[in-house]
């Protein structure tokens, strides 16, 4: 037998820093490994002993592309512990700043990100001189979703006007309706950019795996829900920790999340849309049509597309909920110190995102667990690569190795949140 | 593409990250001073600013050379050959300038100026700038200062 490494030093549009390892015999994937080789970030215990209204502005700096998830997430979890509710215009607002993230962050891996991937380009410089005007559409639909988490955050990065209980300062309706104009025109960009995606070729590569999201009896998912699954899986998120377990492997620095007794699973946009295409809005849903998807999709490459679909759906919902703001008549709600278990999950861009903190009498911080997509979904990665063995094998190498990376990014992974590399080795032996 | 404003302060970093936060640094003691400021862990921004027709100042760690704490004002060329500013997410600030001058041109491209502030490797989890870096906030914010300034565009935001 015969053995090739082919080493790739940078595999650009993911965020993270780590190796994926391919070892490739004959038509199969024999071993794959993402390895995260990241320092551990220690945000959890960072948390002990900070008072629990600190949360949202800690656990924000985790991400520099979805801070708004980890201050949701937050927030929702330290309220479950107070025992408070936050609904009204509080609710929509938080939901309409989701909104925002949603947009920015898809449409800056749809377009800049991932659609080269298909197009065979090696970058978004070559896809911009290609496509320039698709290019220039979807950073104006970006720039719609970076002015709504402008507008409620405070600032488009890490942003600093969320608190647990509400915000502490809450926009007129003035304020909220001048982002109409943009967002209309950048629903109607979202779409056309859907229909120019749809028209990519998507590998044939579907897999029966367990998808789980939340889900919602009036919405399509984001802030609340139930967690649910392809595979019958219908849980308060309290149990989260009842059926969902975190392990360490030998080859990562971050844990890997499996379901109880069956095994690895994947959150993110794909579950979302297969457990919520009902919840989507009549728009969201007929661009769906328009793009060939429906819910029994089983083929992560076509989350490119559901993204697409999201991003129509995030601006239809910022519409609505604008269309009907009336401004609170307090940025929050009061907040009362108890000891307690709180416990949250909302729906990052990613994936599901799960926060839970025991708090003590004075509201400190005692015990902090965080649950990100990415983590969630290591596994599941992996099991693509090995399950993509004969695809791989059919290719030539050059071929293979970029279609191993495309596999990756579908998943539009955040390995750190922060971070910086993924270097790809990929070896081939050869039967001789 | 909209009019020309006035300029915008982009300090770019990770300040969860050490010393990769010193332009958001230099960017915040500036927006006390009172200039447009913008921050980000994502250089797609300047794109969006680029297309407004907005002079940017940008201000990123970079690596070498020099020794930590230097500063140092860049040219897009400089950035393959000698000194490369840290990006913690897809977006480059070098693929956001090519991105530019593709998208909206050599005069929008042009628009840019950059000011980076040499640090080492930066660490993930440190949440400090370290000493030498740190010394560096305030020099490196009057330069930014200083190539803001117009001209005859108030500064407005």
């Amino acid at each position: 037998m015969t053995t090739r490494t082919i080493q790739v030093d940078l595999l650009a549009r993911v965020e993270g820093e780590g190796a994926l390892s391919l070892v490739l015999e004959g038509d199969r994937v024999v071993d794959a490994k993402l390895r995260i080789f990241e320092p551990p970030r220690l945000f959890e215990a960072l948390l002990l002993g900070r008072a629990c209204t600190e949360t949202p502005d800690i656990t924000a700096r985790i991400c520099g592309i979805c801070p708004v998830a980890y201050e949701m997430s937050a927030c929702h979890a330290v309220e479950d512990a107070l025992g408070v509710r936050v609904e009204g215009a509080l609710r929509d607002l938080r939901r309409l700043l989701y909104c925002g993230e949603w947009i920015e962050s898809h449409v800056l891996h749809m377009v800049l990100l991932h659609a080269p991937d298909f197009l065979g380009f090696p970058d978004a410089l070559t896809l911009a001189r290609h496509h320039p005007e698709r290019v220039k559409a979807g950073l104006r639909v970006k720039k719609a979703g970076n002015a709504i988490v402008r507008l409620l955050g405070g600032r488009e990065i890490h942003p600093v006007n969320v608190k647990v209980g509400g915000f502490y300062r809450v926009p007129g309706q003035a304020e909220i309706a001048a982002l109409l104009p943009d967002l209309r025109s950048a629903r109607e960009e979202a779409e056309e950019t859907l229909s120019w995606l749809a028209t990519f070729d998507f590998p044939a590569f579907d897999r029966d795996r367990e998808l789980v999201a939340l889900r919602h009896p009036a919405e399509y998912p984001m802030n609340e829900g139930r967690l649910g699954s392809t595979h019958g899986l219908d849980i308060d998120v309290r149990e989260f920790g009842a059926h969902i377990v975190e392990e360490q492997v030998a080859h990562s620095t971050a844990l890997h999340a499996r379901i109880v007794g069956r095994g690895s699973y994947l959150c993110g946009p794909l579950a979302r849309y297969v457990l919520n295409a009902d919840r989507l809005s009549a728009r969201a849903q007929a661009a769906a049509a328009r793009a060939g998807l429906d819910p029994s999709c089983r083929n992560p490459f076509r989350m490119l597309l559901v993204r697409g679909v999201e991003v129509v759906y995030a601006l239809d919902e910022a519409i609505r909920i604008i269309d009907s703001y009336a401004p609170p008549a307090q940025a929050c709600v009061p907040l009362a110190m108890r000891a307690g278990t709180g416990q949250a999950a909302t729906e990052a861009p990613r994936g599901t995102l799960y926060h839970r903190y025991v708090l003590d009498d004075g509201g400190v911080i005692r015990q902090a667990q965080i649950t990100p997509p990415t983590s969630q979904n290591q596994r599941g990665m992996e099991e693509d690569l090995v399950a993509m063995g004969g695809m791989l094998a059919s290719l030539p190498l050059e071929e293979a190795r970029a279609r191993a990376e495309h596999a990756i990014r579908n998943y539009d992974p955040c390995i750190s949140c922060s971070t910086h590399f993924l270097t790809l080795a990929f070896e081939q032996r050869e039967r001789s | 593409m909209n009019g020309p404003r006035g300029a915008v302060v982009l300090g770019i970093g990770q300040p969860m990250a050490g010393d990769d936060g010193v332009g958001i640094m230099v960017a915040r003691r500036l927006a006390v001073r009172g200039l447009a400021v913008r921050e980000s862990t994502d250089a797609s921004v300047l794109l969006s600013l680029l297309e407004e027709g907005r002079k940017v100042v940008l201000v990123d760690a970079v690596l070498g050379p020099g020794k930590a704490g230097d500063v140092i004002r860049l040219r897009r060329e400089s950035l393959t050959s000698e000194v490369t500013p840290l990006s913690s997410h897809g977006v480059t600030v070098l693929q956001a300038l090519d991105l530019a001058r593709t998208l909206f041109g050599e005069a929008a491209a042009g628009a840019v100026e950059i000011v980076g502030v040499v640090i080492e490797r930066p660490e993930a989890s440190a949440g400090e700038l370290s000493p030498a870096v740190a010394a560096a906030v305030g020099p490196a914010a009057t330069l930014v200062a200083s190539l803001a300034a117009p001209s005859d565009q108030p500064v407005t935001e």
